[in-house]
């Protein structure tokens, strides 16, 4: 049973930890407005960064056409397996679904291609296919890392945060779930 | 008499009174504020606390904090000394991460021009890991505690570069600290592999009690919300020590 569903993300800005945020974002531009008045003060200013940015458009949706090679990929995936192993592709898969989703919700109607090519991968049984997955998992987390880097909005940053940490418990799941030892996904892997 | 030649007319009384009236008013605003009621005896004189500003530094030096938090605990001599063989392998590998980690935050933090921190984040150290070991100490099922306990301090360490990115000002720096969550999230998922190992463990499920159990893959997407760990041996009510861990805040922050 996939506890888990989308809303649960929206519930976040009534939690105590967003509204901290959300005072942070407000002093930082209360601060930002009092120095703009005094024209004499040479000390350095902070400027809040934006909660939405159209500049992160292009780059938002280059991460929703590597998730949804993904889906796609899974879905492939999902024919040469079953019973629990099916199981976990097709949890990981919906989280994929759900990226696909939340990116293009984030977008609106500046959101492009949903759908793309499944990634290659070798066919085989879950533990022939879970390590090659696990490394296009790490792939798609790095890609969403280095995504991070330009994009300016501070609400498409939050999201794309929420995905890495969890394709990187994806990782580790295929992985030793396959039969991988734990050591194998800590330090130096 | 008549009012023509009264000396104080009620004309001139009523423009004399409103006068006044009106410069009552213009000097009671620009006075000075109501010193409120008489004090009897000598009070302190109140000092403002200082400004402090939530930086990209002090989010840096927290992180920092944290990781220093994680080898602590992991290195803890009740933790090592009553770990499964398979456990203490498993966080021999996670500290070295987490060393990893530090070392790369005092970098950063040492190009900014900060000063990086080396001991472990007070407020966290006293309310969840001291917690945490002395329940475990105690505990009847001592290797299944510290699974529950690992598990959960890594997964609050990733969630804290998660939740600092919504307070980080530089992208790039954004970037940098998801970079270094990957580490602990795969720990995390890796320390729920050994609470409920194989393809099983993987998918949320409840017990015959309709109780949760342990899942590699809990959520979509990344959670800052509580993580509750459930250690210790159970009182005569049967309930146990229960520490609902979080991510660094306004009052946990090494400004």
């Amino acid at each position: 049973m996939d506890t888990h569903s989308p809303e649960t993300r929206e519930q976040a800005p009534t939690s105590r930890r967003a509204l901290l945020a959300s005072l942070i974002a407000a002093g930082a531009t209360v601060a930002v407005a009092g120095r703009a008045s005094a024209a004499d003060d040479a000390a350095p200013t902070t400027t809040a960064p934006p909660l939405h940015s159209d500049a992160d458009t292009a780059t938002l949706n280059s991460l929703i056409v590597r998730e949804a090679a993904m889906v796609a990929t899974y879905e492939s995936a999902k024919a040469s397996v079953s019973g629990d192993d099916l199981a976990v592709l097709e949890l990981i898969e919906s989280h994929h679904k759900a990226y696909v989703q939340a990116l293009s919700g984030y977008l609106g109607r500046k959101a492009g291609a949903t759908t793309a090519p499944a990634l290659p991968v070798n066919a085989g049984g879950y533990a022939t296919l879970a390590p090659q997955l696990a490394r296009l998992e790490a792939a798609t987390a790095t890609t969403h890392i280095d995504a991070l880097k330009s994009i300016q909005g501070l609400d498409a940053a939050t999201l794309v945060a929420s995905i890495i940490t969890v394709e990187a418990r994806h990782e580790a799941a295929l992985l030793v779930s396959s039969g991988g030892s734990v050591d194998s996904v800590a330090y130096g892997a | 008499m008549n009012m023509k030649n009264s000396i104080v007319s009620r004309r001139a009384l009523l423009i004399n009174g409103g006068t006044a009236a009106a410069a009552g008013v213009i000097l009671a605003a620009c006075g000075s504020p109501d010193p409120g009621l008489g004090r009897i005896g000598e009070a302190p004189v109140a000092t403002a606390l200082p400004e402090a500003h939530v930086s990209d530094d002090v989010l840096l030096r927290t992180a920092q904090s944290v990781e220093n938090l994680a080898v602590e605990a992991l290195g803890d001599a009740t933790i090592t000394g009553k770990a499964s063989a398979d456990a203490k392998a498993a966080m021999a590998n996670y500290v070295l991460g987490h060393k990893s980690n530090i070392a790369a935050l005092t970098s950063v933090i040492n190009s900014r021009g900060g000063e990086s921190v080396t001991e472990p984040n007070t407020k966290m150290m006293t309310n969840y890991v001291t917690k945490a070991v002395a329940a475990i100490k105690d505990s009847e099922d001592a290797e299944g505690d510290i699974l529950v306990f690992v598990h959960a301090l890594e997964g609050i360490v990733a969630a804290t570069y998660q939740a600092f990115v919504a307070w980080t000002n530089d992208p790039a720096l954004r970037s940098a600290m998801m970079s270094l969550a990957v580490g602990p999230s795969k720990y995390s998922a890796a320390t729920a592999q050994l609470i409920r190992g194989g393809t099983k463990g993987v998918v949320p499920a409840v017990n015959k009690e309709g109780v949760d159990l342990v899942a590699t893959l809990p959520d979509a997407f990344g959670p800052l919300t509580s993580f509750p760990v459930v250690v210790g041996k159970p009182n005569e009510d049967g309930a146990r020590v229960t520490i609902l861990m979080e991510t660094p805040s306004l009052n946990s922050l090494e400004y």
